[in-house]
């Protein structure tokens, strides 16, 4: 028998373990649980976690991901383009990037590859246009294994400063099952690096 | 007063061979689920079209259409609507004939793979003249017209075409033509400096 | 006493159970697929008139189009594997605004139908397609009722094909749809 009174030490660290061995499964796994979860914030486990650490790329380097590579090349201030602007007075922030599509189908979301960050007075997030360098025709289709240089477009409101210097940030996406259709998908769109270029002012002097 | 001894461990084992057991029943069925799981297609291959399979030159049914590949060619350049697009690729040309079944229908969907397996949509640089919204097939009346794909050089050899009348090809017919040419004729493709022209689809008499 | 017959009621409403699972699933499902064709005609009354949304109209004419023109006044001849036809069809007052948007085919005798205004006609000098009324010289005679207006509407078929009703659809009132006879 058991729970004599003046029992040594040895005695009650043997009466808990017993005592934590006889704990019903749920308390017992509730028990490591809780505990797993202190000791792993103790070690940081619980901490904010930290955004996706943006690669700086320069000018013309290649920046290989998928569902496309991509090389940014200029940055310019334009008055004309291809298509109109909404408003006569405004301009275009565009830049020029060659994408190659490393996707196994040909895409349409050419309009996600870039973003520019930090420019005031943009009159939407998504590029107005991207047009082929080539024969300044509208890029709504790339197709794997084809690189093309294009121009995307922003147009910038009149009364915005212009400023020297850009960043650009290029996109990625990742192929994975779509939870709610249950198909195989390009989703996840987020930043996965950037570069600073300096702005070319190529308008026509007024 | 403790129990006697023979009868309580009986009883012992008797419990523990019956956690034992249900355990065990558990991670089978555990299991047999994941084996069943592993083994069903995903959404994806459950959702494929149904693909009718055909060679160039014999018309192949498309549920809705029926359609053919008359010929293909290609080029470095193509002239349509008086503008003329080069690529850094080959224009693949290919020249189909096609007829709706039994109410006005159009080919929305056309592509081409590659022996990778890689997929090219047909291209938006031009007005397509028989597919993309080019031209909607009355029933009973046959008509002739290109589709204009932009392919790498390296995969232009060995194509196989696929048409179906929607965009979203998912459990519905498409039709696939394999469209192979060789290295050479490529080569006399990209060599050509003139531009193709890609004309309007046309009836079949 | 053997499984079975523990379980009998069990098995026995497991029949009934799937079907209860299942049913309304595929019932719905193939309700939804039917209602979004055109499955439903009605047809004329004994005044000779469809109602179909609200409104009045029926086929003055069904014949193989006359002479037709392009844009430059230069005869227009169809290849001779095809037939170009003309509906004349009669529409009351209400039409203007109930069939703002509709869809008119030709249907043939095989259960064919065919496009207003199709592909083969491009370039052809032929009023634009539809249920409301159409600017002058559309080739539509005037009527005497001055509450009713006709249209004039073309079609192409095979040369083979024979025609036998004009479909007036709209896609909100599907599956029903006006099938016209007649003319």
């Amino acid at each position: 028998m058991s729970g004599s009174e003046g029992e040594p030490s040895r005695g009650r660290a043997r009466k808990l373990a017993d005592r934590v061995l006889h704990l019903r499964a749920r308390h017992l796994v509730v028990g490591v649980g809780a505990l797993v979860l202190a000791v792993s914030g103790i070690f940081g486990g619980l901490a904010q976690m930290k955004g996706p650490r943006l690669y700086t790329v320069a000018a013309g380097a290649v920046h290989r991901g998928k569902p496309w590579d991509v090389a940014l090349t200029r940055a310019m201030v334009l008055d004309q383009a291809p298509l109109r602007l909404r408003n006569a007075r405004d301009r275009w922030i565009a830049v020029g990037a060659r994408v190659e599509i490393t996707a196994d189908e040909s895409r349409r979301d050419v309009a996600d590859v870039l973003q520019v960050v930090g420019v005031d007075g943009l009159l939407d997030k998504r590029p107005a246009d991207v047009y082929l360098l080539r024969d300044k025709a509208s890029a709504n289709l790339l197709h794997p294994d084809l690189g093309e240089d294009l121009i995307f477009l922003w147009e910038q409101a009149e009364t915005a400063a212009v400023p020297k210097t850009i960043e650009v940030q290029i996109f990625g996406k990742k192929q994975r099952i779509d939870t709610f259709s249950g198909r195989l998908d390009w989703m996840d769109k987020a930043p996965r690096a950037r570069a600073f270029l300096p702005l070319e002012d190529q308008r026509k002097p007024s | 007063m403790t129990e006697p001894g023979a009868e309580g461990a009986a009883r012992d084992a008797g419990a523990r061979r019956s956690r034992i057991g249900s355990t065990a029943l558990v991670v089978a069925a555990l299991a047999t689920g994941v084996a069943i799981t592993s083994q069903a297609p995903d959404t994806d291959a459950r959702q494929r079209p149904f693909v009718r399979v055909g060679v160039m030159g014999e018309p192949v049914d498309g549920r809705t259409f029926q359609g053919a590949v008359v010929a293909v060619r290609g080029a470095r350049r193509i002239a349509r609507s008086g503008k003329t697009r080069d690529t850094g690729g080959v224009w693949v040309i290919v020249r189909a004939r096609a007829v709706a079944r039994d109410k006005p229908t159009s080919i929305d969907h056309a592509s081409v793979r590659d022996a990778r397996g890689r997929t090219f949509l047909a291209t938006m640089r031009i007005n397509q003249p028989l597919v993309a919204g080019g031209y909607v097939m009355q029933p009973g009346i046959s008509v002739e017209g290109d589709i204009v794909f932009e392919v790498p050089q390296a995969s232009a050899a060995r194509l196989t075409l696929r048409l179906a009348d929607s965009s979203d090809v998912r459990m519905d017919a498409a039709i696939e033509i394999p469209i192979a040419s060789d290295g050479p004729t490529v080569d006399r493709w990209l060599a050509e400096p003139s531009a193709l022209p890609v004309e309007d689809a046309r009836v079949v008499e | 006493m053997s499984w079975w017959w523990r379980n009998r009621w069990g098995l026995a409403a497991l029949l009934p159970a799937l079907a209860v699972a299942l049913g309304p699933g595929v019932r719905d499902g193939y309700r939804h697929h039917r209602d979004a064709q055109a499955s439903a005609p009605i047809g004329a009354g004994a005044d000779g008139w469809v109602v179909f949304a609200g409104a009045h109209m029926r086929l003055a004419e069904l014949t193989p189009a006359g002479e037709l023109r392009d844009y430059r006044g230069r005869r227009y001849t169809p290849p001779g594997s095809l037939r170009v036809w003309r509906a004349e069809i009669v529409f009351d007052g209400a039409a203007r605004d109930r069939l703002a948007i509709c869809r008119l085919l030709l249907e043939d005798a095989e259960g064919r139908t065919f496009d207003a205004d199709p592909a083969e006609l491009r370039g052809v000098r032929i009023p634009l397609p539809g249920c409301g009324p159409q600017p002058s010289g559309a080739d539509a005679r005037p009527r005497a009722n001055p509450a009713e207006y006709a249209t004039m509407t073309y079609f192409v078929t095979p040369a083979s094909a024979r025609p036998v009703a004009v479909r007036v659809m709209l896609s909100s009132a599907l599956p029903s749809y006006a099938r016209l006879t007649g003319g």
